[in-house]
Parts: structure tokens; C-alpha cells; sequence
């Protein structure tokens, strides 16, 4: 099969022919119809995982899609034929958190797929069955792509930071690729959104959307996305996670507001003044992607149009190293996806 | 192997011919050692579970199995000799609840202890290992046996649905082997308990797991009252779930309250009304509790283990003797739980 293998750390990968994998007991293959492109999957072909690091070489990319075409042994065989999407993390699926739908804290976590196995940058993915959810009925393979992380990670959020009708929610990097689903699935949940981006282009499809839209750009963004929002912000979401941003974020929030954060990189860190958070008790939230159930309610709001993916860029396989410059330059609205 | 199975609804259970099974890929055959006797128990032998109607006979009943265990299938690592208890839902992991982590509520139950797949009153019974909870040696086999249900089923209804927290006052309507627990698992969370129950056996019993008030029906609105400076209770764990036990839980419960449904009963005649105006013009939370998941099954069970909650357990009887067990259930007479002892050497 071709696949695209990461050699060294960094945005390069090689163009190869590997053998198909086979898949083992409790596991399914997938021929990939298409695989997301997103600044995590950069992040982890930097060697910048927190949790992981990324065992070379290494086939990349975790959000895809794609057919069972052959199972192992044991109850997994029931999946032949389905369209699946992958589940991020490679939970053991037997230890409390994950009986309790809480899998990205897995005590046993093995790792991530595209990270501690080889993911969907090729024509086939071996994937544990655990990690094989179904993609409902009507839903484009290329747009599901956005399902398992882009559009679940937000679902999670909400989820987590409990929102609702009552609540304004500020959303910085609104136009990013997990950013452009998070304002939707804010909506679906009762929430009036305001977003926050930098670029005309970007800052157009959030209007486009009908949604408030601030520009980064200018100094005072944070007051007057609070203005935007009628005047109080009660949960902030910061996609961006720079020291600036997540502390701008945290001066934003109305009395008992909370702050999600959601970025991992290394060395950032961020003030927080103890008597704001008495005073006005505000709450800072950490949260980790999704379950497999958020994932699978992501893939419903999905089909019942509540939800529209944005896959801006869909290109070949071999074009993973232009998407990524463009990721890096900010200049992509939504995801992208390549298609082996 | 010795076993006592219901032959017929409504005749006293019976041994039957069985063979040891065997145990297959992900199996353990756990060798039982003693199994609580529950209300269920009635309602399974009497065929008046919902699904009595299918149920296939001989049924081996009991689902409040601990054991130990004998062999492991293929593929599982436990100890032989391992003391256990076991899960009794055997969800499939595939359907909305089992992935949302509500396998009490799942859609296709590969297995239901006792109910209606073979359950504990036999010398072994087949168990898939991860619906195994291991037990430490200093909980003793016989005390093991309340946990499975009684002690399981208090702790979702409490922790879980109930949602009790500190300070806190709980009312259970009727104090038998689940109410006795919840009286325990409400006093670990930081909230006061009042239990109600019929039987002065059973108050005398909840006064010494620590009850703050054990009062019949008629002393118990003036007890939740003086606790709650007349507010009534934040929530009120219904065990008994007939006309009687709820209206009483609706009389008890405070304007904002939950009332947690535990027990219940099968026959549409005997089915409690409820009081539209008061659901409504006091705001009350109905909130229905089944049984419980394992991970909060583990969580209570080193409750026990660290001595915080005391298993209740009136008589133990020979397997051969296990109608002489549900008769006591029947008749009342049971205070906690009745345990029948399975294996000959314990």
C-alpha cells in the first residue's frame, strides 16, 4: 500500500510503499477513504507530545475514515463492511474511567493512534475495534474526518464546562479547525457564541456563519467580544492557549464564568490571581478530548445537520507537507483532509 | 453439582440435574461460596418478573454471588483461589448506554445473574472475568454475599442518583438489606439518615449501623421534621416502591427534593399514584436507580473492606435449606440480608 511515514521529526514525510498491515486478534483493518489534517497531528510529527512521544518511523494521522474490509478473530467480525471513523486514544477500555465514559484518562492509556501505532496517512489502518466507531448513515467520509476530534473535542467541552442557554460563550481561534465546529456545537447547546480570529478571510466565515466575530488583531479584543456578547462572558474557550490569550481569557469572565482550556504545549504557562478566582469564583477547567460516546453524539449532530463540518482543503495524500505550511501559517479556515 | 433451581413459578425451588461448565475464552468458573437472598428472589421463583413470561425452567436463581475462583478460560489472568464477587449485568460494551458508561441500563445483556441467566444457588457458576471484583481477605465470604445487590444498588441510589452531599438529611423508606445500606452509605457522605421501616427488627438494626432516627411510618414525618427544622428531607431513598411506601416518600421529601426509587413491585394493580400538584408546586426530583456499575461496585466495596459500612446479615442457611431462606424474605422475618451457603466447606 502507499502510505506517507514520518522518518524524523518535523513536517516531512516520505512517500513509500509498505505492506498492508494484517490485523490481530480484536482488531479491524480499514481501507482509508480519507484522514484529517490538523495542527495535533503537526504537533505529534514535531515530537512535541506531552504524554507520548512518537516511536520512528511512523505512519501519522489519526482523524480518518474509512471501510472494514477485514477483521480479526473474535466478535470484532461483526464490523466487516461497516464505515468507521477512529477514536484518538487507545484506552484498555477495562479500568474505571473508561467503564465510566471517561476514556481520555485511561489509567492504562497505551497512547494514541497515529502516535503509538501507525494511523491513516496510507490506503490502510489497522485499528483495535474499541477504537473502530461507526459513521451513521448519509454522512460524507471526507467531512466525517472532522467527526472524531474537530466536532467531538467541542461536544466534550460543553459537556465539561456544562453549557447551556444560560451562557455566552467566547471562543478564541474560533476559525481554527477544531475552533469553526466548537461555535457550532457551543450553538446546538443553547449558547450564545462569540468568536475570536485573525484574518479577513477567517473573520468573514464566522460572519457568514451569523455569528459575532472579533478580530485578534486589534488591542482591546477581549472587551469587546464581552461587548459583543451582550456584555458578559460566562465560559471562555481558548483554542490558541497562549500565555496572552489565556490570561486575557480568564480577565473576560463574568462572576462564576468558566475557562476551558484545551492546548498542551510545552512551557506555557499562565497566571492566575487567587482573589479573582475567589471574588468572582470563577472556575478554570481543563478538558480532554472526548469520549467514544461524545464522539458518536458529535457524528449525530453531524447527521442531523446541526453540526456542518468544514473541510476547507481536501487534497491527495502526498500533499500533507503544503497543508501543513498553510496550518502553520494560519491561514487555513477549518480542516483540511487528504485523500489516498 | 448441588444446586436448588425453580422448577415451577410459585413451588419451592427444587436440585436439579447440572453438570460443571467449563469455562470458554475471557471465562472464569468461580466455585460459589455463599449467595444473599433478595425480594427479587420472590418475584423471580413466583414468576412475576417482566420477563417471567420467556423465562426457561429450571432457572437457577441468586444474585448475590461470592466466590472464589476455581479455573480461568483462555486469555485470563486471575488466581486461582481469588475471592470474588461478581457483577451481575453483563452488558454488551457496544449500545449508546454501555459506551456512555451506563452499563446498568444496557440494551442487550449478555448475561443477568440470577435473573435470567443461572445465578448463585449452585456450586459453580460461569462468570465473564472483567464482571469479577476481586474481595479482600478480611471481608468474610458470608459478608461478601450483601454486597453484589444490597450493597451495590444503595450505593448507586445514594452517591450516584441521589447525588447526597454533606450535611444532608436522607430519609430510607424501608430499612432491609439495601435500606440498611443506604442508611450507612448517606451517614459516609456527610448527611444525616433517618430509617423507616415496619419491623422494630429492622429500626433496631438501623440504629446500630448508625441511624440517626429509625421510626415506623406514623413517628416518621415528626423525625424528618425535628432533623430538618421542618423542612422535610433533601432526599428520601424509596426501598419498598408500593402505594403505602411512596406516598409516605412524597410526604417526607422537601419543596426541591429527590425521590430516589429503588424498590419497586410488578403488579400494575399495586402500582403507587402519584401527586401531580405536589411533583409540580414543590418541585420534586423523581429519579429511578438500577443497580449499579462496577467501578462505583469496587468504590463500595472498599467501604466495606475498610470497615466503614457493616454488612447486615441475619441467618445463614444450607443451600438445601434455601426456601426456608425466601420464606424468611417472604415473611419479613430477614433482618439485612439472608445468606445461603453453598459450599459445604465454608
Amino acid at each position: 500500500m502507499r502510505a506517507l511515514v514520518l522518518r524524523e521529526h518535523g513536517d516531512v514525510l516520505l512517500a513509500q510503499e509498505l505492506p498492508t498491515p494484517v490485523p490481530g486478534p480484536g482488531e479491524v483493518l480499514v481501507r482509508v477513504e480519507a484522514c484529517g489534517v490538523g495542527l495535533t497531528v503537526l504537533n505529534y510529527m514535531g515530537g512535541r507530545s506531552r504524554v507520548h512521544a512518537e516511536k520512528l518511523p511512523r505512519v501519522p494521522g489519526h482523524e480518518f475514515v474509512g471501510t472494514v474490509v477485514a477483521c480479526g478473530r473474535g466478535q470484532e467480525a461483526a464490523m466487516a463492511g461497516q464505515r468507521v471513523m477512529a477514536y484518538f486514544y487507545l484506552s484498555c477500555g477495562a479500568c474505571d474511567f473508561c467503564r465510566l465514559a471517561h476514556e481520555p484518562l485511561c489509567r492504562y492509556l497505551r497512547g494514541q493512534v497515529g502516535v503509538a501505532t501507525d494511523g491513516g496517512f496510507a490506503e490502510y489502518a489497522v485499528l483495535p475495534a474499541f477504537n473502530a466507531l461507526p459513521v451513521p448513515q448519509g454522512v460524507d467520509p471526507v467531512l466525517a474526518t472532522a467527526i472524531p476530534d474537530a466536532v467531538a473535542t467541542p461536544v466534550h467541552v460543553c459537556r465539561r464546562a456544562r453549557v447551556g442557554p444560560q451562557d455566552a460563550v467566547l471562543v478564541v481561534g474560533a476559525a481554527g479547525g477544531v475552533g469553526i465546529h466548537m461555535v457550532q456545537v457551543a450553538r446546538v447547546f443553547g449558547a450564545r457564541v462569540v468568536g475570536v480570529d485573525r484574518g479577513a478571510e477567517k473573520l468573514a466565515a464566522l460572519r457568514s456563519m451569523g455569528l459575532e466575530a472579533v478580530d485578534a488583531a486589534e488591542a482591546g479584543w477581549a472587551a469587546q467580544a464581552r461587548e459583543a456578547a451582550g456584555g458578559e462572558v460566562t465560559v471562555a474557550v481558548d483554542l490558541v492557549g497562549s500565555r496572552t490569550t489565556l490570561e486575557a481569557c480568564l480577565d473576560v469572565l463574568a462572576p462564576r464564568g468558566r475557562l476551558v482550556v484545551l492546548t498542551t504545549f510545552r512551557d506555557v504557562t499562565f497566571s492566575a490571581s487567587p482573589a479573582r478566582l475567589v471574588a468572582a469564583e470563577v472556575e478554570i477547567l481543563g478538558s480532554r478530548y472526548a469520549s467514544r460516546w461524545e464522539v458518536q453524539e458529535a457524528a449525530r449532530l453531524v447527521q442531523q445537520g446541526r453540526v456542518q463540518p468544514v473541510v476547507s482543503e481536501v487534497r491527495p495524500l502526498e500533499s500533507v507537507g503544503e497543508l501543513a505550511s498553510k496550518l502553520r501559517q494560519g491561514t487555513l479556515l477549518g480542516r483540511a483532509a487528504v485523500v489516498p | 453439582m448441588r444446586n436448588m433451581a425453580v422448577v415451577q413459578f410459585g413451588r419451592p425451588l427444587a436440585p436439579v440435574d447440572l453438570e460443571v461448565p467449563r469455562p470458554g475464552p475471557g471465562e472464569v468458573l468461580v466455585r460459589v461460596l455463599a449467595c444473599g437472598v433478595c425480594r427479587s428472589d420472590l418475584k423471580i421463583a413466583g414468576g412475576h418478573m417482566p420477563f417471567s413470561s420467556s423465562q426457561r425452567l429450571p432457572h437457577v436463581p441468586g444474585h448475590e454471588v461470592s466466590g472464589e475462583v476455581a479455573e480461568t478460560g483462555p486469555g485470563v489472568e486471575l488466581v486461582r483461589g481469588q475471592r470474588v464477587v461478581v457483577h451481575n449485568y453483563w452488558g454488551c460494551g457496544r449500545c449508546p448506554y454501555c459506551v456512555d458508561g451506563q452499563e446498568n441500563l444496557c440494551d442487550a445483556l449478555r448475561g443477568w445473574v440470577g435473573f435470567t441467566s443461572p445465578g448463585g444457588f449452585e456450586e459453580y457458576l460461569l462468570v465473564p472475568a472483567d464482571h469479577l471484583l476481586p474481595v479482600p481477605a478480611r471481608v468474610d465470604p458470608v459478608q461478601a454475599a450483601t454486597v453484589s445487590c444490597a450493597l451495590g444498588t444503595a450505593y448507586h441510589a445514594v452517591v450516584t442518583r441521589g447525588a447526597v452531599r454533606a450535611g444532608e438529611t436522607v430519609a430510607v423508606v424501608g430499612a432491609g438489606g439495601v435500606g440498611l445500606y443506604a442508611v450507612q452509605v448517606a451517614r459516609a457522605a456527610g448527611a444525616r439518615a433517618v430509617a423507616v421501616d415496619v419491623r422494630e427488627s429492622a429500626l433496631e438494626a438501623a440504629r446500630a449501623v448508625g441511624a440517626d432516627a429509625a421510626v415506623d411510618p406514623a413517628g416518621a414525618p415528626a423525625a424528618v421534621g425535628g432533623l430538618t427544622r421542618g423542612r422535610g428531607a433533601d432526599v428520601v431513598v424509596d426501598c419498598v416502591g408500593n402505594p403505602g411506601g411512596s406516598a409516605l416518600a412524597v410526604e417526607l421529601v422537601r419543596k426541591g427534593g429527590r425521590l430516589v426509587q429503588v424498590g419497586y413491585v410488578t403488579d400494575p394493580q399495586q402500582y403507587p399514584t402519584l401527586p401531580t400538584d405536589r411533583v409540580v408546586l414543590r418541585e420534586l426530583q423523581v429519579v429511578g436507580s438500577r443497580y449499579v456499575t462496577r467501578p462505583e461496585l469496587a468504590r463500595a466495596l472498599e467501604l466495606v473492606a475498610s470497615g466503614t459500612l457493616k454488612p447486615v446479615v441475619s441467618r445463614v442457611v444450607d443451600l438445601e435449606q434455601a426456601n426456608e431462606a425466601l420464606e424468611d424474605v417472604r415473611q419479613e422475618r430477614a433482618v439485612g440480608r439472608v445468606v445461603v451457603r453453598v459450599a459445604q466447606d465454608l
